[in-house]
């Protein structure tokens, strides 16, 4: 999680260098880089959330409340159970539509730079 | 203090229920209302900016209650346990249509979405509707301040009930109609054309519906709950509620039949907050009534946090409470007026 970050904030500083020298569109390597660095952000989001919830365990509050002691007893594992297989599957869901929405909107390619130099809209 | 709480908690809870009213009733209106493509994405533009933000009103309401009244909070999300994941899911996939859909213009991946979208709508409609009925009707709490609902038992208002009884289910018909005829009135405002003329159109014939329902609802409420009309006389907010009510109605027909578009939304507005403002005067302090026994019913006096941290937490509620309307106003001025399916805010290309 920390090293991605380093890596977010060198790739970043290198892409803003390069930008800066205007060769951000010709450094092929570079443009490799940040566009194999989708993933990365969720990656470091989750695992931050993993550190966040698994290590302050066995507490849900610290040196409050207990995790055990915060189980509501009127809800039966069945549907906790039930929730826990919904979510998962809505996740499924939504990370095999982002997976979808990513590869065509890499496969669709930048945007053309016209003989004026502007953006051209591309449509498909 | 404890009466401040209450209030803010309400107020928190109209705005969710008015703002969201208008996205839900838009969106379960979709397919009636747009015959095109192009049309059913104009609706979605007339809500596209403004629908997260309407949520906000319920992570605020849910924050403000675990702040307020942390015991009411513990009791009313274990009890409510599915029914709180089936709106979570309708909120979510509500959300991921309105993502997405926009993104790849093939025929199935559009109707598939729009079919999610409006579904969703539908049944977060109903849902809403449900949980205020639960409210007004009470669940079966015992003595430990604890309850777990079916989604139904026998279908009785009375006893052991579950989430779904002919109380219940009129309060969600009622909603989905009023949102329904609430969404039709924010889409003669925010369209043009022929999305404009049918809304229009239903939402002259939704309101005579609505006050119908209305009629049958409060004598229902009457035979189920007969202390929110014996709570409501020595309380001058339930008054201001019921005016609301009326002025909203008033607005609402004389909006419609002429050019005020704009009035007519403002009165929808009102008659909705008008109501909830008047049930949440008359039933204070009970905040979850007991239909096992009336001594288990959970008091907003007995159930509050400790005075300090209702003090601290008057400072910083406003500060966030200028934030989110600031925002608001923001996103109202810079979309106001009618939308155009060339401006859908959502569509990527």
């Amino acid at each position: 999680m920390a090293g991605l970050g380093t890596i977010f904030i060198l790739l970043m500083v290198a892409a803003n260098f390069q930008r800066w020298c205007g060769r951000l569109e010709k450094s092929r390597g570079l443009l490799w880089a940040l566009m194999l660095a989708f993933p990365f952000p969720y990656i470091a989001t989750t695992a931050g959330w993993m550190t966040a919830e698994l290590g302050r365990q066995p507490w849900i509050i610290f040196h409050i409340l207990r995790t055990g002691q915060g189980v509501s007893d009127v809800v039966s594992g069945g549907n906790v159970l039930f929730t826990l297989i919904g979510f998962t599957g809505l996740y499924f869901v939504l990370g095999v539509l982002f997976l979808f929405l990513v590869a065509r909107e890499i496969a669709h390619g930048p945007q053309s730079i016209s003989a004026n130099g502007k953006m051209e809209a591309s449509h498909d | 203090m404890i009466e401040i709480w209450y209030a803010i908690l309400s107020f928190m809870l109209v705005m969710f229920v008015v703002l969201e009213g208008f996205d839900v009733g838009a969106g379960l209106l979709q397919h009636i209302v747009g015959k095109t493509e192009a049309e059913r994405r104009l609706v979605i533009a007339a809500i596209g900016p403004l629908w997260s933000w309407h949520e906000v009103w319920l992570v605020g309401f849910g924050g403000t209650l675990m702040l307020a009244f942390p015991n009411i909070l513990a009791s009313a999300f274990a009890g409510f346990y599915l029914a709180f994941f089936l709106l979570l899911w309708s909120l979510i996939l509500r959300g991921i249509s309105i993502e997405v859909g926009g993104h790849v213009a093939e025929p199935m991946w559009r109707t598939a979405w729009n079919f999610i979208f409006v579904a969703a709508n539908l049944l977060l409609a109903i849902l809403i509707g449900a949980a205020l009925g639960n409210v007004v009707r009470g669940v079966p709490l015992n003595a430990d301040g604890k309850f777990s609902l079916a989604f139904f038992t026998n279908f009785s208002p009375h006893g052991n009930v579950g989430i779904l009884d002919w109380f219940t289910v009129s309060v969600a018909v009622f909603i989905l109609v009023t949102f329904a005829a609430h969404g039709a009135n924010a889409l003669v405002l925010k369209t043009e054309g022929p999305v404009h003329d049918r809304s229009l159109r239903l939402a002259r014939q939704l309101w005579k519906k609505v006050l119908l329902l209305l009629a049958i609802i409060t004598f229902e409420t009457w035979r189920v709950r007969p202390e929110l009309f014996s709570g409501m006389t020595p309380k001058p907010i339930a008054w201001l509620g019921v005016a609301f009510v009326i002025g909203g109605a008033i607005a609402i027909f004389t909006g419609l039949r002429g050019k005020g578009e704009l009035r007519a939304v403002i009165g929808s507005s009102l008659f909705i907050a008008g109501l909830m403002i008047a049930g949440a005067a008359s039933v204070f302090p009970i905040m979850l009534r007991s239909t096992l026994a009336p001594e288990n019913s959970l008091s907003a006096y007995q159930n509050a946090a400790a005075g300090h941290g209702l003090v601290i937490a008057l400072i910083w509620w406003p500060i966030a409470f200028i934030l989110a309307v600031g925002y608001a106003l923001f996103i109202y001025r810079y979309y106001l007026g009618k939308v155009k399916a060339s401006e859908d805010t959502q569509s990527p290309y």
